[in-house]
């Protein structure tokens, strides 16, 4: 049977997934107050 | 815009007219709203009245509402106001009987005692009450309030997007809340309680992943990986690498931790690989393995496209590592470390 050609494309040590799901959750947050600020704003509760 | 004016008499009054009343305030955007002396008709079955029901239902469906109150109907409900407070708090889960009550009350103007009540429950729900003088045309004081709903309508307007954004960012939320409650039920103390039911519902979580290559100033669509079509689960026992379960279109089997051609092996073996992607060129598919304590994870992304370039790889091992379905992957980490 031909053997399939696969190759190590990437890798990441231990601590990479978790700065990269902090980096999203961090933005989400500051976009988060963002919008609610805009709202207060529009709302003239601020 | 529809916008309802409540002001009419009905002689004939059946379910099915104040049904279709109620209706049209539902079709309606905005309900203005018209007291006087008197109340309108009373549904008995309901202990309302027509006007009464038209602007509970309003309220609930989150109409803009304008109240307009004669004059000095506004003055002798604020003189009764103490009174219907007192009322109100003797009776307030009984409302038949603060009804009947308020009926009770001596009024000089006011010729249906109900207008109280309907006065009452406006101002309580929060609405403010403009008062009309009879003869006054009221047309300058309507085009004042509706030229500053306008302008808080544009303010709305200006904030579309991010109305839009919110809603996105809510439904993420809400999924993530109940999609991470179904992996905590199949996980007890780090293991795994039913791996069939895990890696399927950890696949319908593997959505498509747009890959792009961004630069400062645009984004540049390098190719799209299909929803997974299967993941496949191992753990490392002394010499081989055990197939516990898989899910979806894959056959796989144990391989024994001499295969150094294996890419569960490498990535099981090399204590630097916490998470790896390896690419299979010939069937153009993209393997995402992933450990856990024992366990070695391999999600199989298929590649919608040309084969992918060299230079562009590190952008599709990112663009999983950023995607939805990563999230939990490592949500999936946390609960089986402990």
């Amino acid at each position: 049977m031909k053997k399939e050609r696969i190759v190590l494309v990437a890798s990441a040590k231990k601590g990479y997934g978790k700065q990269i799901i902090e980096r999203q959750l961090a933005a989400m947050k500051k976009e988060s107050a963002s919008i609610q600020e805009k709202f207060a704003k529009v709302c003239g509760t601020r | 815009m529809k916008v309802l004016f409540l002001k009419r008499v009905l002689c004939l009054l059946n379910w099915d007219s104040v049904k279709t009343c109620l209706e049209y305030v539902k079709d309606s955007d905005m309900l203005i709203l018209f007291i006087d002396t008197k109340a309108g008709s009373m549904i008995s079955s309901e202990g309302k009245s027509v006007t009464h029901l038209e602007f509970l239902t309003a309220h609930e469906e989150g109409k803009k509402v304008l109240v307009y109150v004669n004059r000095q109907v506004v003055d002798e409900f604020f003189k009764l106001k103490n009174k219907l407070d007192e009322v109100n708090d003797l009776y307030f889960n009984n409302y038949r009987q603060f009804v009947n009550v308020v009926d009770t009350f001596e009024t000089t103007y006011i010729s249906d005692s109900y207008v109280l009540v309907l006065l009452y429950d406006l101002y309580q729900k929060g609405y403010y009450l403009n008062s009309f003088e009879l003869g006054i045309d009221l047309d300058d004081q309507i085009k004042q309030h509706l030229s500053s709903i306008m302008k808080k309508s544009l303010r709305y307007l200006s904030i579309e997007k991010d109305i839009q954004r919110a809603m996105y960012h809510f439904s993420i939320y809400r999924d993530f809340y109940e999609n991470s409650l179904r992996l905590v039920e199949l996980i007890r103390n780090g293991k795994i309680v039913d791996a069939r039911l895990l890696l399927s519902r950890l696949q319908n979580q593997m959505d498509r992943i747009v890959v792009e290559k961004k630069s400062k100033y645009q984004n540049e669509k390098i190719t799209v990986l299909n929803p997974a079509t299967a993941i496949t689960l191992y753990s490392m026992e002394s010499d081989e690498m055990v197939l516990v379960e898989y899910s979806g279109d894959v056959t796989a089997e144990n391989i024994p931790l001499d295969n150094r051609d294996s890419y569960v092996v490498i990535t099981a073996t090399n204590p630097e690989y916490e998470e790896a992607l390896f690419y299979n060129y010939d069937k153009n598919l993209f393997y995402f393995l992933f450990k856990v304590n024992t366990y070695v994870f391999c999600v199989h992304y298929p590649n919608d496209g040309e084969i992918i370039k060299e230079e562009y790889h590190d952008f599709v091992f990112n663009a999983i590592l950023e995607s939805k379905g990563y999230r939990y992957c490592f949500f999936l980490k946390k609960l089986m470390e402990g």
